[in-house]
């Protein structure tokens, strides 16, 4: 069977998504495979995930035009997503289900209570069957608690 | 490291540890950034491609990375290339792309930093074993090591910016390489695969015969990257997979149970044929070798280690071949060397 995306390369890889709650199953090649990694599946395009209203003025950092951006899919440099705003709520809906990412790129995550920190690494301990170690930490979460000076 | 050094010593992450080692073959992720100040490579004249091949390997030469090796892709040839393809180290998208671009790899061949693939940088660490937020928090020092000397292209409504939507966020994809002989054989792989890609997950196995994947080996990843945090993805695959390997687990007891002289009969069949078969191919090569994986992990095979497997499993791949022959090889011809060098693993 040949690629479905590019219809030129043997299919070597066969991809299983959910998307827009349905199964697809594409046969991809390598490349294909490789570029398309995390994608909606192939049955989406660019087209229909950004119809509507169009954007005229290219990118005045990179010149890529709105109708560039739909055919490729590819933001053309870190201007475009200023210059595209009104499209992505919309687009980012339909690719990854939500509609902004809302978490500071540098931010550091907040660091985990005393209580879920013992928790994860009981968890750790039990899927390692390590018996000896979810003991002590089983202690350890108990005597927490009984302090009572946990936040959870 | 020379070219000749990566071609053939055996990667880091084919030795069998880490944690679920038996299922698990390795936990990879993949960090994607941009300079903030350079167009996307798709829309970067080769002057542009190669100011920022520049500064990125500068960056690494003046970081606590500076160990790292650099391979310039658009100086290699195809063969090298492939070679590069063939152990994880770049992708088939940067070895057809075209301008100036390359590789930062280390000597364990566990981290690699991909330069002017689809975006800049493409960091990436693999490791042995389900280990992925081992895998991030590596990747993600590599990323800050960097950092000092680059400034990545990110906003506070989207993340970090990529040139693909499906990466924009995060820029994380995360996935594990998984051995599932058991749920294959048992017909229960459909299920497994349907109810993972259902938790927001894809699974890509790769092409065989029928419906099952060559060599039962299935890669699962987050098909998502924005507007979750790194470790809720990491959580969730890890999860996953965990949920996964105990359908696997379950299946090989099944198995054990209900048809033990059949799989013996099967793990010993492979063995018998990858000792002493004059020509083997890739494809005979992958399914044998889930066989024998799975003696391995049954204790039938005692002597046999999965590190053995895993290295033979890269080192037969056509350009690991054509390297090693110091000349290109028509396909009979590699099933020959690859038979050969499947006898020589074997009795080492």
């Amino acid at each position: 069977m040949t690629c479905q995306n590019c219809n030129e390369h043997e299919a070597t890889v066969v991809v299983t998504k959910m998307v827009e709650d349905q199964h697809t199953i594409s046969h991809l090649c390598a490349l294909c495979s490789n570029a398309l990694e995390g994608a909606g599946g192939v049955a989406i395009s660019m087209q229909m995930l950004t119809s509507g209203k169009e954007t005229t003025e290219p990118c005045p950092t990179c010149g890529k035009t709105f109708a560039e951006f739909k055919k490729s899919g590819l933001f053309g440099c870190a201007g475009c997503y200023a210059q595209f705003e009104d499209h992505l709520p919309k687009l980012f809906k339909r690719v990854q289900g939500v509609m902004e990412h809302s978490f500071a790129p540098t931010a550091v995550e907040e660091p985990k209570s005393d209580l879920a920190s013992l928790e994860d690494a009981l968890s750790q301990a039990v899927s390692d069957e390590d018996f000896e170690l979810a003991a002590s930490i089983r202690d350890q979460i108990t005597e927490l608690r009984s302090k009572g000076t946990v936040t959870e | 490291m020379t070219f000749d050094d990566y071609a053939t010593h055996s990667a880091g992450w084919l030795d069998g540890s880490g944690h679920r080692a038996s299922f698990v073959i390795s936990s990879r992720v993949r960090l994607a950034r941009n300079l903030a100040e350079h167009p996307f490579t798709n829309q970067a004249p080769d002057s542009v491609k190669q100011d920022i091949v520049d500064r990125v390997v500068d960056a690494a030469g003046s970081s606590p990375c500076e160990e790292m090796g650099y391979f310039d892709t658009s100086a290699q040839s195809d063969l090298e290339r492939q070679l590069f393809v063939e152990r994880h180290l770049i992708s088939p998208a940067l070895a057809k792309a075209s301008g100036p671009r390359g590789v930062l790899v280390d000597e364990c061949e566990s981290s690699s930093v991909m330069i002017n693939e689809e975006d800049h940088l493409r960091i990436q660490v693999i490791l042995s074993g389900l280990q992925p937020a081992e895998a991030f928090e590596a990747a993600r020092s590599l990323e800050r090591d960097l950092a000092g000397a680059l400034d990545y292209a990110a906003s506070d409504r989207w993340g970090f910016l990529t040139a693909c939507a499906t990466n924009t966020g995060t820029g994380l994809r995360a996935s594990t390489l998984i051995h599932l002989p058991a749920l294959a054989l048992t017909k229960e792989m459909d299920g497994v695969v349907r109810g993972v890609a259902q938790l927001g997950f894809a699974v890509r196995g790769i092409y065989g015969e029928g419906s099952e994947s060559a060599g039962n080996l299935y890669q699962i990843s987050n098909q998502l990257t924005l507007g979750r945090t790194e470790s809720t993805l990491l959580e969730g695959l890890s999860r996953v997979v965990a949920q996964v390997v105990e359908c696997e687990v379950n299946a090989r007891q099944t198995l054990e149970r209900e048809a033990k002289s059949q799989i013996e009969d099967k793990v010993w069949r492979a063995l018998g044929i990858m000792e002493r078969a004059r020509l083997l191919t890739s494809q005979e090569l992958m399914n044998f070798s889930s066989a024998m994986r799975l003696g391995v992990d049954m204790n039938l095979l005692a002597g046999l280690e999965t590190a053995t497997i895993n290295d033979i499993m890269v080192s037969t791949q056509p350009s690991h071949l054509q390297h090693r022959a110091g000349k290109p090889l028509e396909p009979t011809e590699r099933d020959i060397l690859r038979a050969s060098v499947v006898r020589e693993r074997l009795s080492a």
